[in-house]
């Protein structure tokens, strides 16, 4: 049987998560020999861009020339899958989604930009919003082990099985003392997906949210706690928006907070 | 006759580039670098984020150079709110640092570089692997030692999870530094193996004109990649604060990428630029090491840069061990980190990233809201200096073909480490 053809592409990102492949420094050698590797710009000379059974696509869609290219991956990839925080979220980049992108290049590039192709970008999405996507695995950086797990998985013919719960399970699984109950720290492990074993909590730093929000996260919640900590509504907001984009209002709305409208 | 030659994807880089060059008659008409990343905005958004979370996004800038975005962000910050770190602090940084540099020179050493280098060449480290295995497991594993530094001391290999303004959120167990300088000895042990593979490689020879190096003065008596002074080849040093007289950015049409020009002219950041500038700082063994590969300074053919690297990750492996003794030497899990209080004014840092000197400087009001973010990194310095070794490239080799044109701009353009998520980040027109 031949090999199953796999390619890694990058669009808008900081190359992490392709970066954390090349990483598997143990592994990579016995992947590489398990797979047969069309494309990966990043690692290789003589790349063909032809139809492969797994394509890994990591960072958002900011522009039409990462538009296309994502959408040729799609017509040529049997399974899609994304890779990190900007392709499943948006990652860093989309926290000024609210800004017109017109305002954000003037205020950068000048307004003589304006008119110019080669400038032409929108606001960073994932890759969902406009293809198929089979299967998502999250993190800034993806978790090495949660990698080789997946493509383990996807070789033997299924999808591969990540957590779904949040970061505080993995921080209890630590037996760490909560930064946000007992310290009061602008920790988001409630609202992240696990997978992370808890690091920045496990380093006494709060969870800065890296990983997106977790299945059903009940943003509302988190909200309650951490204005009752002494957090501004502005403040908490902000930290929500780092990863994923600024939360809707809706999401944080759920419930009614002391009274508190939102700005 | 006009040709025009067209490098549409750079491989084996980090980011999203290519190179176009025009001939006209015979002549070179123009080259460019064109750097069509796409666009993130990080000094708009930077600005919004609350100064103390600065570092932790700054470092999603780039993954590569993911450990020296934060560092210097924080010591940036630090400079403006006029915070001191302890002497435990300091260290951990440099060795953190180090994990970075040894880490990111074996990535492009042995993943990126050699594949063009070795005979026959390859396509990747894979390929690699099956001509010369060795060079090939040592390499990686080189890469890996420099990645458990970094995991181990800032908590993840990529975007650090264990450091903070003033500090680290949790001081590594003591085990933690034995088993290190264990593993660093090891790995020293190994670059000795590799020494008649780096020093027998073919390089090419046509690069020959000379030009201005640029990097920031270790800040001790030893080799290193912290300081807060600018040296240039041609004898000028200037404070880290003054670096926009260094490195006078400006924008070119075809790239979302600045450019860099000293008195004028292209010059080049990086590991070449720094063993030329500093190579007499270099610790024992590397400069063995430089003696063995024939390196003697100043090298000007950008080719080197591989040398040089491989130099630099000796040195910075032995720079580790004596760091992780001077930490065990005074070792204190417990200190706390310094309070801050934000204030209003500007903070300026630069530091030695593997591929070449970074800047970053903010400005803050009274309430510590960021008004204003600069960040100089290397790859967009390095960037018209890649355009003239490609033009000189073509003009030394007038019989190259377009696919000769094409392999060596990719291999002049790879030889430099180029990062181009870094160069990306941002681009102020209007400053």
């Amino acid at each position: 049987m031949d090999k199953p053809k796999i390619a890694v592409y990058g669009l808008t990102c900081c190359a992490g998560c392709q970066l954390n492949i090349l990483n598997c420094e143990d592994e990579l050698l016995e992947l590489a020999a398990a797979v047969d590797i069309k494309s990966f710009i990043m690692a290789q000379t003589g790349n063909d861009d032809c139809e492969v059974d797994i394509a890994f696509v990591e960072g958002a869609v900011a522009s039409q020339r990462n538009l296309e290219q994502l959408k040729g991956i799609r017509e040529r990839a049997g399974l899609l899958i994304a890779l990190g925080t900007g392709a499943c979220w948006g990652c860093v980049q989309a926290m000024i989604n609210d800004v017109p992108r017109k305002e954000i290049l003037a205020e950068v590039y000048g307004k003589e930009v304006l008119d110019n192709p080669f400038f032409e970008c929108f606001e960073p999405k994932p890759l969902r919003d406009f293809v198929k996507v089979d299967f998502e695995i999250v993190g800034c950086p993806i978790e090495r082990s949660q990698f080789l797990q997946a493509v383990a998985s996807l070789l033997h013919g299924d999808l591969p099985l990540l957590p779904t719960y949040a970061v505080c399970t993995d921080c209890k699984f630590r037996e760490n003392e909560c930064l946000l109950i007992e310290r009061g720290e602008r920790c988001l492990g409630p609202v992240t997906k696990a997978g992370c074993g808890a690091r920045c909590p496990t380093n006494n730093l709060p969870c800065e949210g890296c990983r997106g929000p977790v299945f059903e996260a009940n943003f509302a919640s988190e909200v309650d706690v951490l204005l009752d900590k002494g957090f501004s509504i502005e403040e908490i907001k902000q930290a929500m928006g780092h990863f994923g984009g600024p939360p809707s209002d809706e999401a944080l709305s759920a419930r009614k907070f002391r009274g508190t409208e939102l700005p | 006759m006009s040709r025009t030659i067209t490098v549409e994807h750079l491989c084996r880089v980090e980011g999203h580039g290519g190179v176009t060059v025009e001939l006209e008659g015979g002549a070179v008409k123009s080259v460019r670098m064109d750097i069509y990343e796409g666009l993130r905005f990080f000094e708009s958004f930077l600005k919004r984020v609350p100064w103390a979370d600065i570092p932790e996004v700054a470092c999603r800038i780039c993954a590569i150079c993911s450990g020296v975005h934060n560092v210097v962000a924080s010591l940036a910050i630090e400079d403006a709110f006029g915070v001191r770190v302890t002497e435990q602090v300091r260290l951990l940084r440099r060795l953190f640092v180090h994990g970075g540099n040894i880490e990111s020179h074996a990535l492009h050493i042995f993943l990126l570089a050699l594949p063009d280098l070795v005979r026959p060449r390859c396509n990747s480290i894979i390929e690699l692997a099956e001509d010369l295995p060795d060079p090939a497991r040592i390499g990686l594993d080189l890469k890996k030692c420099g990645n458990e530094i970094q995991d181990l001391i800032s908590g993840r290999e990529i975007h650090p999870c264990n450091t903070t303004l003033g500090g680290f959120g949790r001081v590594p167990e003591k085990d933690v530094f034995k088993y290190l300088r264990d593993r660093l000895e090891a790995a020293l042990e190994n670059t000795r193996a590799l020494v008649p593979l780096v020093g027998g490689l073919e390089l090419p020879a046509y690069l020959t004109a000379e030009g201005t190096f640029i990097g920031i003065k270790p800040s001790g008596e030893a080799y290193g990649y912290m300081g807060d002074r600018i040296a240039a080849s041609d004898g000028t040093v200037t404070d880290v604060r003054d670096y926009r007289r260094v490195t006078n950015e400006y924008t070119v049409p075809y790239s979302h990428a600045k450019f860099s020009a000293y008195k004028g002219k292209p010059y080049t950041v990086g590991a070449l630029a720094r063993v030329n500038l500093f190579g007499d700082l270099l610790h024992d063994g590397a400069k063995t090491t430089a003696g063995r590969l024939g390196f003697t300074t100043p090298v000007h053919n950008i080719f080197y840069n591989t040398v040089a690297q491989f130099i630099e990750l000796v040195d910075s492996i032995e720079d580790s061990i004596q760091t992780i003794g001077a930490i065990l030497a005074d070792y204190a899990p417990d200190e706390p980190t310094p309070r801050i209080r934000p204030k209003a004014g500007r903070g300026t840092a630069g530091l030695e990233a593997p591929r070449g000197t970074l800047y970053h400087s903010y400005a803050f009001d009274a309430d510590g809201r960021c008004t204003d973010v600069d960040i100089v990194t290397p790859t967009c310095q390095n960037l018209a200096a890649m355009e003239r070794d490609i033009r000189a490239m073509v003009e030394a080799n007038p019989a190259f073909s377009d696919e000769e044109i094409h392999f060596h701009a990719e291999m002049i353009v790879r030889a430099y480490d180029p990062c181009i998520s870094c160069s990306v980040h941002l681009l102020n027109l209007g400053a």
